[in-house]
């Protein structure tokens, strides 16, 4: 058997984001964190050896840089007349994002792992459901508007009109956080600054200790454009790379308040409840800009030296890799092939005895097999051992026991499944062993052990007025009431 | 004197069970507990794309640890969505699917979970979310106790499709129906609160999606903070049986008392066949109500000598607002119930955001097996919490472990007593725990004994009386939790087949020592008789002469 060594390695996206930092801890590393690379709907069509769009990330793992957390057009901590927002109410501490995807590579339906080979001629496809994800505090839990997707040019464009809008435009006095005693209903559209339909604003609550605001929050994350499929051939094994860029960031449209100082009437929120993070943008209100005591709105809105510088990092890399195998389907593996070999069992037993069922089993095949399920066609009995699995070539045992009784034809049946599915027309199979017949000796009556001494079972004895095979078990008096009882072993 | 007194404080100092560096010490409560990040739920996927009514999913992971510290006690959680176009996030099924797992750090373990499509599921997208609990009530990844979205906080997500050509029949609780209190209950947002002096109601509808009439089970539970535990407040279960006529609906009412201070899970279960809706609703009742939120030790096993760090996460759990002042204590033992540390968290107030506090010692003895207990207390020095995790080396998965069987002696005669020792031993010879299987084959291969679900603690001993066949016996052990096996041969001589089984004859057979003991008595009764009578006799003769 001939196995092609030709691998599609891909390349996994490079997950890029931001995390948010605790007052009192500085910075959490935060881990978790899923994309999927796919940006054009349109790339989600059927691939073979032509992967353009073969991609998975399931995992990054990043660490924040120190020189994010300080900034954004605020002055460090520690530093006199310090405004630097602080941080906005879900994420007072340690904050997280995750980004969620069920991209899968498919094999006639069925959904590849790492590792897996699959038949050379067989048509690919890519299976992405809707991108998802979502920011979350640790230790809280609040939730947070879904994540919005874009393209990182939409993005780039919209942080620009974002900018752009808040240096002439500022919003009404009676637009601003509000408080209430109750959570806002859900998410809340509002896209007044925004200013596109396919981007939603939402209001969302933010806990405070004097009551329930609620703020303007988007999170939007994009995707680099797809980087060309780099494909580079070393002898018989070609290599495929596509990586990619996710970028997130937070458009917090937050206002400041004419009320300044009164708890109740305050949304301090300005410099009380806002990301300490970078990506971030924010509202003014009007009359009282208070942000950094500037005076003009949008003094603090990101500018787009760091839009730019933003676009450009990648804080969080990680970079997978999913190995795929491409076999032949004349020469590839045969597959899983689990066989009973021989099997070990007394046909004949007294009545109500154990019957132990002990079958040697060996993958006969190429492939890594799951065993699933063992039946026996017998009303009650006991699995008392089973391989969870057997590699090609591994030989293992399965045990039953059941009870003796009058059976025509007993039958053992294994379902397993393979490992991954080659050419395999399926990955589910069965296999199955009769045992034939067992019969169940009645008990015979004794008076003593020469009544037994007839019968054709070595060791046969007499306990309790019947005669039992003592290889089997004992007969004793196990309670104590001054009478011998048999038992098992 | 002075020797006495000084022999008692070295008495004293010697019987303390460790010594404490410092008293509790507040921290960051992610240092260690690694929310989110500690854990991965590596490749999560289905095996197919695509599923149809009565199929089985089977739903693939690895489990990868990235926590410095030790997990212990770990389960995964499932919960299985219908996604349609207009009833998004739909629970269908909720599940623990892996019980009992301790990893350490870079552990990497495969696992799989098996689901069956409904006979009547409807066809579209369906989401599989998974979470990792630690004890009864840690959230190490994902919230299971928030599963709405979008997309809540699970561990990860994956979906499949079902295709369904026939009709649809299915059962669900509608979450657009759904209030508390006549509000309109927002899942997947934020949860309400409310004052411990308001009753709640909470009405929702019943839906029959079919035009079969069906009978269902409703159960309706409150779980104080998460119904992991699956230990609802006894007092506010109900269990109701509802007739659904065909495409019926039907109002649900569950009416609750004020409930006192804390967070809550609400959780509905309808069933009918194979069909199954769960709703699950949080809500918190304001005010001081300290919590656990994550315990644990920086390593394990404990070594002699080596610094060694408890740490734990305590909030104020029932709103963001309120403040809770508690204290605690903190305590190891070890595996007979030995106090190895104690220590305690000072009085202090707890906000609701999440509050690391951790202790250090230095273990005295080494321990592969031991329990850490918190207990969290109100000013009043009421209980507000407790936790318990126990730590065992044996549950690791990836760690060496040596199973053993050996007997006493290698040749045996007919009816000779065979004692067989299994071991099971890590590499430095510490006892392990686990489930033993062991069995012994004749000469021919079949199985003449068993012991099954044998828990042991390092040894095992067991013993049989041997007959049969002349040859050699193999006698094996498994330890089923990491599927070690061992085994031993031992050679059974010929004899007289039936090497006179000290086993009485007949029906109602006495015990033969009894018997034995009865004869001598009757014996010895008689022979004193005669003995008595032969002296009477002797004395009258004599006094007869």
């Amino acid at each position: 058997m001939k196995i092609t060594k030709k691998s599609i390695i891909i390349g996994m996206a490079m997950i890029c984001f931001f995390m948010i930092v605790s007052m009192a801890s500085g910075y959490v590393n935060h881990i978790q964190s899923r994309g999927l690379n796919i940006t054009d709907p349109e790339a989600l069509t059927a691939v073979s050896e032509n992967v353009e769009a073969l991609d998975i990330v399931r995992y990054s793992l990043g660490e924040l840089e120190e020189d994010i957390i300080d900034g954004h057009g605020c002055r460090k901590e520690g530093t006199t007349s310090s405004y630097c927002p602080v941080c906005y109410g879900p994420f007072i501490t340690h904050t997280a994002i995750n980004l969620y995807s069920s991209l899968q590579i498919v094999d006639r339906g069925y959904v590849l792992k790492d590792g897996d080979t699959f038949c050379k001629g067989d048509e690919l496809n890519t299976f992405a459901d809707t991108k998802s994800g979502e920011w979350f505090s640790k230790g809280g839990p609040e939730d947070t508007p879904p994540i919005q997707w874009l393209s990182c040019p939409e993005l780039e464009s919209m942080l620009t009109d974002l900018i752009e809008w808040h240096k002439v435009n500022s919003y009404p006095n009676n637009y601003r956080p509000t408080m209430s005693d109750t959570l806002p209903d859900t998410y809340v559209v509002d896209n007044d600054a925004v200013n596109r339909e396919d981007i939603v604003v939402y209001r969302t609550p933010v806990d405070s200790n004097y009551g329930v605001w609620s703020a303007y929050l988007s999170l939007l994350c994009c995707q680099d454009e797809m980087t060309p499929l780099d494909e580079s051939e070393s002898e018989d094994e070609s290599v495929y790379q596509v990586d990619t860029n996710p970028i997130c960031m937070m458009y917090f449209d937050s206002l400041s308040s004419t009320n300044w100082g009164d708890k109740f009437a305050v949304p301090s929120i300005a410099y009380n409840y806002l990301p300490t993070f970078k990506p971030l943008i924010y509202g003014n209100e009007e009359n009282n800009p208070r942000i950094g005591f500037s005076g003009t709105g949008g003094n603090h809105f990101s500018d787009m030296n760091w839009i730019y510088e933003y676009f450009e990092m990648s804080m969080f890399g990680a970079s997978h890799s999913m190995t795929l195998t491409e076999v032949d389907p004349a020469l590839g593996e045969r597959g899983p092939d689990i066989e009973i070999k021989r099997s070990y069992y007394q046909p004949t037993l007294y009545e109500g005895a154990p019957l132990y069922l002990r079958v040697m089993v060996e993958n006969t095949g190429d492939m890594l097999a799951h065993i699933d399920t063992v039946s026996l066609n017998a009303p009650e009995y006991e699995i008392l051992y089973a391989p969870q699995s057997l590699f090609g070539g591994e030989t293992s045992e399965i045990i039953i026991e059941t009870t003796a009784t009058d059976m025509s034809e007993l039958k053992v049946q294994v379902d397993y499944f393979a490992d991954e599915v080659g050419c395999l027309p399926t990955k589910d199979f069965t296999e199955s062993f009769s045992f034939g017949n067992i019969d169940a000796i009645p008990l015979p009556p004794c008076k003593s052990n020469a009544d037994c001494d007839v019968l054709s079972i070595d060791n046969a004895v007499c306990c309790l007025g019947l005669c039992y095979d003592l290889s089997r078990g004992t007969c004793d008096d196990f309670d104590g009431d001054g009478y011998f009882e048999w038992s098992y072993y | 004197m002075k020797k006495i007194i000084i022999s008692i404080m070295v008495a004293l100092i010697l019987c303390m069970p460790s010594h404490a560096f410092a008293a509790s010490e507040n921290a960051d409560c992610f240092k260690y507990y690694k929310f989110q990040s500690g854990l991965e739920f590596n490749d999560l996927h289905p095996e197919k794309v695509s599923y149809a009514p009565g199929d089985e999913v089977r739903v693939f992971y690895n489990l990868l640890s990235h926590m410095d510290a030790p997990i212990v006690e770990g389960k995964v959680r499932v919960q299985i969505f219908y996604d349609g176009p207009e009833d998004i996030e739909h629970m269908v099924d909720e599940f623990i699917s892996e019980d009992d797992i301790s990893l350490y750090r870079d552990d990497k373990i495969p696992f799989y979970f098996k689901w069956k499509v409904p006979s009547g599921a409807k066809g579209g997208k369906y989401t599989v979310k998974t979470y990792f609990i630690v004890g009864e009530k840690f959230n190490l990844v994902g919230i299971s106790m928030l599963p709405y979205g979008p997309p809540g906080v699970p561990g990860e997500m994956t979906t499949f499709n079902v295709k369904n050509a026939d009709a649809v029949s299915r059962i669900y609780l509608d979450k657009e129906s759904t209030t508390i209190n006549d509000n309109k209950y927002t899942f997947g947002t934020n949860s309400p609160s409310f004052d411990a002096s308001t009753p709640l109601s909470i009405k929702t509808k019943l839906v029959n999606e079919g035009t079969a009439k069906k009978q269902v089970t409703l159960k309706m539970n409150v779980y104080d903070w998460d119904d992991v535990t699956e230990r609802p407040i006894a007092e506010y279960s109900l269990e109701k049986i509802i007739v659904l006529e065909a495409n019926g609906v039907e109002d649900i009412m569950y009416d609750l008392p004020a409930l006192k201070t804390g967070a809550y899970e609400i959780k509905f279960v309808a069933t009918s066949a194979d069909e199954k809706s769960i709703l699950k609703m949080r809500l918190a009742v304001g005010g001081s109500k300290g919590g656990i939120g994550y315990l644990g030790i920086d390593r394990f096993p404990l070594e002699t000598g080596e610094k060694t760090t408890v740490f734990a996460c305590v909030s104020n759990t029932a709103d963001h607002s309120s403040t809770f002042e508690g204290h605690g204590t903190v305590e190891i033992r070890d595996k007979s119930g030995n106090t190895i540390y104690t220590d305690v968290m000072d009085t202090r107030i707890i906000s609701a955001d999440p509050m690391g506090v951790n202790w250090e010692f230095v273990p005295k003895e080494s321990a592969n097996y031991l329990t850490l207990k918190m207990r969290l207390y109100d000013k009043n020095d009421n209980m507000a919490d407790e936790i318990t995790l126990i730590y065992d080396y044996s549950k690791f998965k990836n760690t060496e472990k040596t199973l053993n069987v050996d007997t006493d002696k290698s040749l045996y005669k007919q009816g000779d007593t065979l004692r067989y020792t299994v071991t099971f031993k890590d590499d430095e010879n510490n006892n392990l725990r686990g489930n033993i299987l062991a069995y012994i084959m004749n000469p021919d291969g079949d199985i003449i004994h068993r012991v099954k679900d044998q828990n042991i603690d390092g040894t095992f001993y067991e013993s049989i009386k041997i007959y049969g066949a002349e040859g050699s016996y193999k006698i094996v052990a498994r330890e089923t939790n990491h599927d070690l096996s061992a085994e031993t041969s031992i050679a059974l001589a010929a004899g007289d087949a039936g090497v006179e089984p000290k086993v009485p004859d007949g029906e109602g057979s006495f015990n033969s020592v009894r018997a034995l003991v009865v004869i001598f008595s009757i014996t010895f009764l008689i022979a004193a008789f005669l003995l008595v009578q032969a002296r009477r006799n002797k004395k009258e003769g004599g006094e007869d002469s």
